[in-house]
C-alpha cells in the first residue's frame, strides 16, 4: 500500500515536472520579446545577454506609436474586420443553405473545403496580375478581397457544423406561425447560432491579421500591414529588436485576448472540423 | 413546378459565395495554368510568348534548386512533424489525467499556436543571435561555452527553422490528440486491466488504434502546412545558408516577385498544387473507415 502510494506520487512528480519543461519552453520566447521590449539598445546589444532589463524604458512603445507602427496596427484592423464581415456576410447564408437543404450534397462543401487546402503560392501569382491590371494593388480593398480565398473556405465549413447542430424544429415552429424561410433565419437562427458565428469571426480576424505572404506582395506603403512591417525590422546591418519588440507585443495582445475567447473551439477550427474538439 | 421552385430559391443562399470562390480561386488558377504555358518575364514588359511545356520541363529536368527546394521541404518538414507528434502525443497523455491546474497549463501551452508565423520567426531569430541571442547566452551560463551562428552555419540553420517549427505547432497537435484521447470511451481499458494488460499494452492495442484518425488528420495539416512553409523562412534565413533552407513555396516566390518569371513560376506553383493533391488525396484514403 505504502509503496503504490510513493509510486503514485513519484508520478504525480514526474509529471508536473515535464509539463513545466514543456510550460518553460513554449512561454520563454514570448518572455523574451516582452522583457526585449523594455530593453534600451545599450541592454539588448548586451554580452551576455540581459534576462531582465535593470532600467526598464518605455522608449520602444513610444517609438512605435509616434514614429513607425500605428498607422500599420490601423491597415491591419481595418483589413482584418472589413474581411470578417464581407467573409460572415457570405458565409452565413451559404453555410445555412448547405446544412438544411443540403445543396450539392457532401460534395460541394469538400469543394469549398479543398480551396482551403491549396497553398497561397498557387493563387498569389495569378492574383497579383490581375490586381495589378484592376489597379488594386497597395490598396485595401485589393486584401480584403483576397483575404476571402482562404477565410471563405474555412467560415462557410465551420460556420455549417454550427447550423447543423442547431434544431431545425425551433425554426419551423416560427414558420408554421407565419414566418419566411428567410425571416426565420434572420430573427430565429441567426441570433441563437450567435455564439457560433462569434467564433468564426475571431478565428477570421486572426488569420487575417495574421497572413504575411499576400500582405507582403501586394502592398507597398499604403495598405501595409503590420506582418510586413515587423518584418522590414531587420535590415543586413541591424535590427531594432525594442522596437520590433514593442510592435510584437502590441500586435499579439489582441490575438491571445481573442484565443482565450475561443479556446473550447480551437481544435475545431484549426482542424476544419476533421476533429471535434 | 413546387419543388422546381424551391430548389431555385434555395440556391440564392449559396450562389454568392460560389460566385466569389469562382472569381478569387478558380478563375486565377485557370489564368496561372494557362500561364504556366508561357514565358512572361516582368522585367521585359510581361509579354506572353509561348512556351508549350518547356517551364514544366525546366523545372523537371533542368533547375537544380527545384529538386533542392523540395529536398529541403522535406528535410525540414519530416524531422519537424516527426518531433511534433512525439512530442505532442506525450504531452496530450500527460494532460488526460485528472490533476489539478491541468486547464490553466494546456491554456498556457496552447499560447504559440495562435501567433502569427512571422511573429514567431522574429522572437527566434532574436533567441538565435550568436551573441546577444538567449539560447547561446543560456548556454554559456550553464558551462557550455559557444558561439554557435544558428543562422549562419548551413546545419544549424536547417536545425533552427524545424526548431521554430517544432515551437509554434506541437501545440496543435498536442490538442487535436487530447481531444481524441478524451473522447475514447473508458470500457476498453476497464476489459483490458481485468484480462491483465501492461501499459505499454494497453497503450500499443487500445490507445493508438482509437486515436488513429486524430493523428492522420493533424499530420494532413501539418503536412500540407509544411508545403506552404514561407513566413518563418522569410524572416529567419531568406533561404540560406547555401539555399539549404529554400522550401519549395519560397523558391517559388523567389522566381514570381524577385525574379520576375511569372509564367515558370506558375508552372512551379501548379507542380506543388499537384503534390498537394496527391498527398491530401492519399491521407483522406487513409482516413476513410474500411468497408467491413
Amino acid at each position: 500500500m505504502n509503496k503504490r502510494k510513493i509510486k503514485h506520487y513519484t508520478g504525480t512528480i514526474f509529471i508536473y515536472l515535464a509539463l513545466g519543461v514543456a510550460l518553460f519552453f513554449a512561454l520563454f520566447p514570448i518572455a523574451w520579446a516582452i522583457s526585449t521590449s523594455f530593453k534600451t539598445i545599450a541592454e539588448y546589444y548586451t554580452y551576455p545577454p540581459v534576462w531582465i532589463p535593470r532600467m526598464p524604458t518605455l522608449n520602444n512603445y513610444k517609438y512605435i506609436i509616434y514614429t513607425a507602427g500605428l498607422g500599420y496596427l490601423k491597415n491591419s484592423l481595418i483589413v482584418a474586420s472589413l474581411n470578417t464581415l464581407l467573409v460572415l456576410g457570405l458565409s452565413i447564408p451559404a453555410a445555412y443553405g448547405i446544412a438544411r437543404f443540403g445543396i450539392g450534397g457532401g460534395n460541394l462543401s469538400f469543394w469549398i473545403l479543398s480551396q482551403r487546402m491549396f497553398p497561397p503560392i498557387a493563387v498569389i501569382i495569378p492574383l497579383f496580375l490581375l490586381l495589378k491590371r484592376l489597379g488594386l494593388i497597395d490598396t485595401y480593398a485589393g486584401l480584403i478581397i483576397v483575404y476571402c480565398t482562404f477565410n471563405i473556405a474555412f467560415s462557410v465549413w465551420l460556420l455549417t457544423g454550427f447550423f447543423e447542430e442547431f434544431p431545425r424544429d425551433i425554426e419551423e415552429a416560427a414558420m408554421v406561425d407565419g414566418c419566411s424561410r428567410g425571416g426565420a433565419l434572420l430573427r430565429i437562427v441567426i441570433p441563437l447560432v450567435a455564439p457560433g458565428i462569434v467564433v468564426t469571426a475571431i478565428f477570421c480576424f486572426i488569420f487575417a491579421w495574421n497572413e504575411f505572404m499576400f500582405a507582403l506582395i501586394l502592398t507597398r506603403e499604403t495598405a501595409k500591414t503590420v506582418t510586413v512591417q515587423l518584418s522590414a525590422f531587420q535590415s543586413p546591418t541591424k535590427i531594432l529588436w525594442g522596437e520590433m519588440s514593442a510592435l510584437i507585443v502590441i500586435a499579439i495582445i489582441p490575438i491571445l485576448v481573442m484565443t482565450l475567447a475561443v479556446q473550447k473551439y480551437l481544435v475545431r477550427g484549426l482542424t476544419l472540423g476533421a476533429v471535434k474538439g | 413546378m413546387n419543388l422546381h421552385k424551391s430548389v431555385v430559391s434555395n440556391l440564392i443562399y449559396i450562389l454568392p459565395v460560389i460566385a466569389v470562390l469562382l472569381a478569387i480561386t478558380i478563375f486565377p488558377l485557370i489564368y496561372s495554368l494557362s500561364l504556366s504555358f508561357f514565358f512572361c518575364d516582368l522585367r521585359r514588359g510581361g509579354r506572353w510568348i509561348f512556351a508549350g511545356l518547356s517551364n514544366y520541363a525546366n523545372a523537371i529536368f533542368s533547375d537544380s534548386r527545384v529538386w533542392s527546394s523540395f529536398r529541403n521541404t522535406f528535410f525540414i518538414g519530416g524531422p519537424a512533424i516527426g518531433l511534433e507528434l512525439i512530442i505532442g502525443l506525450g504531452l496530450a497523455l500527460l494532460l488526460n489525467r485528472k490533476i489539478p491546474g491541468r486547464r490553466i497549463i494546456t491554456s498556457l501551452l496552447i499560447t504559440p499556436v495562435m501567433i502569427s508565423p512571422i511573429v514567431a520567426g522574429l522572437i527566434w531569430r532574436m533567441l538565435y543571435h550568436e551573441k546577444y541571442g538567449a539560447i547561446n547566452g543560456f548556454l554559456n551560463m550553464i558551462g557550455i561555452n559557444v558561439e554557435w551562428a544558428w543562422l549562419a552555419d548551413p546545419d544549424l540553420a536547417v536545425l533552427a527553422v524545424i526548431l521554430t517549427d517544432v515551437w509554434e505547432w506541437t501545440p496543435l497537435v498536442m490538442m487535436v490528440l487530447l481531444a481524441g484521447l478524451q473522447s475514447i470511451p473508458i470500457e476498453p481499458y476497464e476489459s483490458a486491466r481485468i484480462d491483465g494488460a501492461s501499459s505499454f499494452q494497453i497503450f500499443t492495442y487500445i490507445t493508438l488504434p482509437l486515436i488513429k484518425l486524430p493523428i492522420l488528420a493533424v499530420l494532413l495539416i501539418r503536412v500540407i502546412d509544411t508545403i506552404k512553409l514561407f513566413d518563418i523562412i522569410y524572416v529567419l534565413t531568406m533561404g540560406g545558408p547555401g539555399g539549404r533552407t529554400e522550401t519549395i513555396s519560397f523558391y517559388t516566390y523567389l522566381v514570381g516577385f524577385r525574379y520576375f518569371r511569372m509564367g515558370y513560376a506558375a508552372a512551379l506553383s501548379y507542380l506543388i498544387l499537384i503534390i498537394t493533391v496527391i498527398l491530401s488525396t492519399i491521407f483522406i484514403r487513409l482516413m476513410r473507415p474500411k468497408a467491413a
